[in-house]
């Protein structure tokens, strides 16, 4: 290249580095602000909602019971069966309910498990309450026996994840079910 | 001359890119400005994932409701012999099919009174739910074993009131029911045949009605009719159904006004 040449190219070379400095810069400073005011990073929780499809699963999972005990099973879903209870006092129906709770949620969340001398808390525990006028009709599962089980190792501390669920069923006076998850750590849901 | 051209070129050319960079800032920080009402990657998504369960519990809800209301409806229509409206047409508990003029319930009048109720019933329920807004309107169609209730629009601004989308939904409802109500509709013809030509009779009713579902009472000129038909309730038990119809065959005096308003 002549001398002319690198005469006449060098200012453009010195603009092309001002340029490309100038954008640096301004990048930067966009890119920090972003960074400093958490845009581009954002907590989603969508574990809640896991929580809702559980429970709506749950009062809609099909089962058979002999209600008249005429021998014959009447096919209807959980709810249905809430219902019943809360118009028919059955302790033995209830019973059978209760186990077939458990039998649904439990095998969702797993109870803890020791491992030599360490305890790998990752208890998942479930509780459903059955509301009626405000006042607990009945409860299935136990949260509390979480809750406890951890201020009794001497953590004092709640559970790491504590979701409720809300689920308003119709009945003459409007019954509201509740499930509780309690659980800390794995995979809580099924 | 030639060193005058080139600083002419340089001195354009970094204009030129001043110009450029300030055009480029000035689309990032509109851009930017824009974008503080825009959400982030995965919030559309996330909040029509909490729409549709907000809407699966009350479609849950409505779903119940309507179990709950066929039972309910079923009651009431037998106790109003068909009819949704009875006024000044019942005595001693059962509604008038016939005084001086006929007033049966036929195939249109039953589901269109059924509709009502139903969808009465349903707004009991839904008055009670913490999604109320305001009323449904439901018109139920039935077809073969079922009851289906199409094309109500739920626009609840409380409950869907999101930041970047309005959301409405169809909350249309099905219940499968096996219930025949032809079995009430063919005895009601049958009764409105049969009383054209045994009158005040019993026994040519008691001989020509030949329905083991239905039972007739009389007292004096009152004839009472139980028709009975066995249903499903809303826990799959069986349970009786009787509804309730009634000819009166005593002299209708219209002087005293047409209290017998079909």
């Amino acid at each position: 290249m002549t001398k002319k040449g690198v005469v006449m190219i060098f200012p453009i070379i010195i603009s092309l580095i001002i340029l490309a400095l100038f954008m640096v810069g301004f990048f930067l400073i966009v890119g920090t602000k972003e960074v400093f005011e958490g845009k581009g990073k954002e907590y989603v929780d969508v574990s809640v909602r896991e929580v809702d499809t559980l429970l709506l699963n749950y009062l809609r999972t099909p089962i058979e019971v002999d209600l008249n005990k005429d021998g014959v099973g009447e096919e209807l879903e959980i709810s249905d069966l809430i219902i019943y209870l809360m118009e028919n006092e059955n302790e033995e129906l209830k019973e059978k309910f209760d186990n077939l709770t458990m039998d649904t949620f439990n095998p969702c969340f797993p109870k803890s498990q020791t491992k030599g001398l360490i305890k790998v808390y990752d208890l998942n525990t479930w509780q459903l309450d059955v509301y009626q006028d405000n006042k607990v009709k009945f409860s299935l599962g136990d949260c509390k026996e979480f809750i406890n089980l951890y201020e009794g190792y001497g953590h004092g501390i709640p559970p790491e994840f504590y979701y409720s669920s809300f689920l308003e069923l119709p009945f003459d006076n409007k019954i509201d079910v509740v499930l509780n998850v309690c659980f800390e750590g794995g995979d809580p849901l099924c | 001359m030639l060193k005058s051209k080139k600083g002419v070129f340089t001195l354009l050319f970094v204009w030129l890119m001043i110009i450029l960079l300030v055009c480029i800032a000035g689309i990032i920080i509109y851009k930017d400005q824009g974008a503080k009402d825009l959400p982030h990657i995965g919030v559309f998504q996330l909040e029509l994932t909490n729409v549709y369960n907000e809407a699966d519990k009350i479609v849950f809800y409505l779903d119940k409701s309507l179990q709950n209301s066929f039972d309910e409806t079923l009651n009431k229509i037998a106790e109003n012999g068909g009819f949704y409206d009875v006024q000044g047409r019942t005595k001693n508990g059962y509604v008038i099919w016939e005084w001086n003029k006929d007033c049966y319930p036929d195939e249109e009048i039953f589901y269109d009174s059924f509709s009502k109720f139903l969808n009465e019933e349903i707004n009991s329920y839904w008055k009670q739910s913490d999604y109320y807004e305001e009323d449904l309107e439901y018109i139920f169609e039935f077809k073969d074993d079922k009851v289906v209730g199409d094309n109500v629009i739920l626009n609840l601004s409380e409950t869907f009131d999101y930041n970047y989308i309005n959301y409405t939904f169809n909350a249309s409802l099905l219940l499968k029911k096996n219930i025949n109500f032809d079995k009430f509709l063919d005895a009601v013809t049958k009764i409105e045949s049969v009383s054209s030509f045994c009158g005040n009779d019993l026994q040519c009713w008691e001989e020509d009605i030949n329905l083991d579902y239905v039972e007739i009472n009389k007292e004096g000129d009152f004839y009472k009719f139980d028709i009975k038909l066995e249903i499903e309730d809303k826990f799959s038990i069986k349970k009786e159904v009787i509804f309730k119809g009634a000819i009166n065959y005593a002299e209708y005096n219209p002087l005293l006004g047409d209290k017998f308003v079909c």
